[in-house]
């Protein structure tokens, strides 16, 4: 029953910050020397380059799903939300899976996107319309309809994949079943990267300034309001900003589960639920998770080539998540 | 000086519980519950006072000023509302939830160090709320509310200020029962206007001044405790016999059994 004074709560929270941060530029260098034959340093400027394109939207990708998280669960007042649960991963899937069977995958289309990246921006953002369209009533969205719709939209979208896939010859079928899993590619578009990075910065920064009103909004729903939360406003810019940061990152990398699950509980089990410091904790997390994983893919060959992120992370992520569950940071 | 409803109207949009044409006046220093059978519109009136919600027509007014036009930041310093349950969702502490308080205003250590010493919350600050027995995370909303209003401060100094709690002692053994209900009465005593939504007529009769008595969404009566809350009255709204037993000085009400007739369902 150790008194916890104000300052020595942020200390702690400063350091855990410091270490993520240290944790995160230690994955980002151990990235830039991963090489096809174990750790050695970029032989020339092009496979620098392509190293460090890889660190950066990798730390994109990670920091944008951890962050897109940390709204999700305050706003849906749920330890269990996570990016996938809006649907907009799923969408995502169904889009580039519909593209791949179209045959315009391949297709080169405006402003650097290519089909499979506008295929599936344009599913994320489908998804993301239509969850909040059946959530909100009178443009005030209800968290446990969210929920509901957004999982029913990831079955119908999850299902509407698996039959196009079903339709495919093998081709496509492993081309987008490769997608699904999530992966940091060489080929990805640079403008498309440097457009995820500037959302993701943007979108950390925000919710990093929304941290003070997302821990009041844990509160009872009229106790909040009566603290002086504009929750309404609130809920339409914490889902704006998921909706957002998750559909960068799937149209960087695909999906890539379990990152944006995990980082803001293991943050809060450092530092407490303060979440100006979870915001900003994950996204060092999330950044650095990811960039790791892509070291790892980088260093294990099991024969076939890279094995996609989402697959990594979901193996060593499952486990993780259900050591935290059974430890004790389930405390509501 | 008062918080005030007037004439207000009120439907859910699901049209569950209605308010018609409810008047009521609530003054610092006394503490008032708002008593009624279930469904009666109790906690919809607390939510207007508290300015949640909005009136269909009418208003709540604090010194005359419209409740649900003040700016949340105003309002938070002056009205603070305590939920049934309250709840919050994630691992904070006693300390982070009591300065959640002061979300909307200038941030005040003495304040939320006043708020935790009241409720005897000091040495737990710490501690997880989720840890906490039932009966002390109810005082620790009602030290997040009080650190809310600023209710260390003195009255003379400040705007009217009121404290809003909707059945705070229902789930508490005697002993809490009695030590919040005291408590309450002290803060009324320092100068804040206490609203206190009660089932238990008996706490409503010794421990609060005034009575408003709510029945289908309108005010049945409206007064000092020990005159409204009779049992010829209470038989009627509540549909149930009624009788009053002196015991320790004080007067208990206790139902008896079925009515003779119900005029009010």
């Amino acid at each position: 029953m150790g008194n916890v004074y104000p300052d020595r709560m942020s200390r702690r929270a400063v350091i855990v910050l410091f270490a993520l941060g240290f944790a995160a530029l230690a994955a980002a260098g151990a990235r830039l020397f991963a090489g096809p034959a174990g750790f050695e340093p970029p032989r020339d400027s092009f496979e620098f380059g392509l190293r460090s394109w890889r660190i950066v939207s990798g730390a994109a990708v990670g920091a944008g799903l951890a962050v897109a998280g940390v709204a999700l669960q305050a706003l849906l007042r749920n330890p269990l939300a996570a990016p996938a649960v809006l649907g907009l991963t799923a969408g995502a899937g169904f889009g580039v899976t519909l593209a791949t069977t179209l045959g315009v995958a391949g297709a080169a289309t405006f402003a650097g996107l290519t089909g499979t990246s506008a295929a599936a921006l344009l599913g994320s953002v489908g998804a993301l319309v239509i969850v909040y369209t059946l959530a909100q009533r009178r443009g005030v969205v209800e968290p446990v309809t969210l929920i509901l719709v957004g999982v029913i939209v990831s079955l119908i979208a999850g299902a509407g994949t698996v039959f196009l896939q079903h339709l495919m010859p093998d081709r496509g079928l492993a081309a987008s079943t490769r997608w699904l899993f999530g992966s940091i590619r060489d080929d990805t578009p640079r403008g498309l990267i440097v457009i995820a990075v500037l959302l993701t910065t943007l979108g950390v920064i925000i919710a990093a300034r929304l941290g003070r009103a997302m821990d009041a909004a844990s509160l009872d729903d009229d106790e909040a309001v009566s603290v002086g939360v504009r929750l309404h406003g609130l809920r339409l810019a914490l889902l704006a900003l998921a909706g957002t940061l998750t559909a960068a990152s799937v149209v960087i990398a695909g999906p890539i589960g379990f990152v944006g699950l995990i980082c803001p509980h293991a943050v809060r089990l450092l530092a407490g639920p303060a979440n100006r410091v979870v915001v900003i904790g994950s996204a060092l997390l999330g950044a650095g998770t990811i960039v790791a994983a892509d070291t790892l893919v980088r260093l294990i060959d099991l024969g076939g080539g890279r094995m996609p992120i989402g697959v990594l992370t979901a193996l060593l992520g499952g486990p993780i998540f259900v050591a935290l569950l059974r430890a004790k940071w389930v405390r509501l | 000086m008062t918080l005030a409803a007037s004439n207000i109207t009120f439907a859910h949009r699901r049209g569950a519980e209605t308010l018609t044409d409810v008047s009521a006046r609530f003054e610092p220093g006394f503490v008032t519950a708002i008593v009624g059978p279930n469904g009666a519109g109790k906690t919809t009136l607390l939510r207007l006072l508290a300015g949640v919600v909005t009136a269909g027509s009418g208003a709540a007014t604090l010194d005359g000023e419209s409740v649900a036009a003040m700016p949340p930041r105003r309002r938070a310093g002056r009205i603070a509302l305590v939920a049934q349950k309250p709840t919050i969702a994630g691992p904070y502490t006693v300390e982070e939830v009591v300065r959640i308080g002061r979300h909307a205003l200038p941030r005040d250590e003495r304040a939320v160090q006043a708020a935790l010493d009241r409720l005897e919350l000091a040495d737990r600050r710490g501690r997880v709320w989720s840890e906490l027995s039932a009966g002390e995370q109810q005082r620790l909303a009602v030290a997040r509310a009080l650190a809310q209003i600023g209710a260390d401060r003195p009255a003379e100094r400040s705007p009217t200020r009121a404290i809003l709690l909707d059945e705070p002692i229902a789930a508490m053994d005697p002993r809490h029962a009695v030590a919040t209900m005291t408590l309450l009465r002290e803060l009324a005593g320092a100068g804040l206007v206490v609203v206190v939504v009660l089932h238990d007529l008996t706490a409503a009769l010794a421990w609060c001044d005034h009575a408003l008595v709510l029945a289908n969404g309108a005010v049945v009566a409206a007064g000092e405790s020990r005159a409204t809350l009779r049992p010829e009255l209470l038989e009627r709204v509540y549909g149930t016999r009624f009788e009053t037993i002196a015991a320790g000085g004080r007067e208990a009400i206790i139902a008896v059994g079925r009515a003779e007739s119900s005029r009010t369902g």
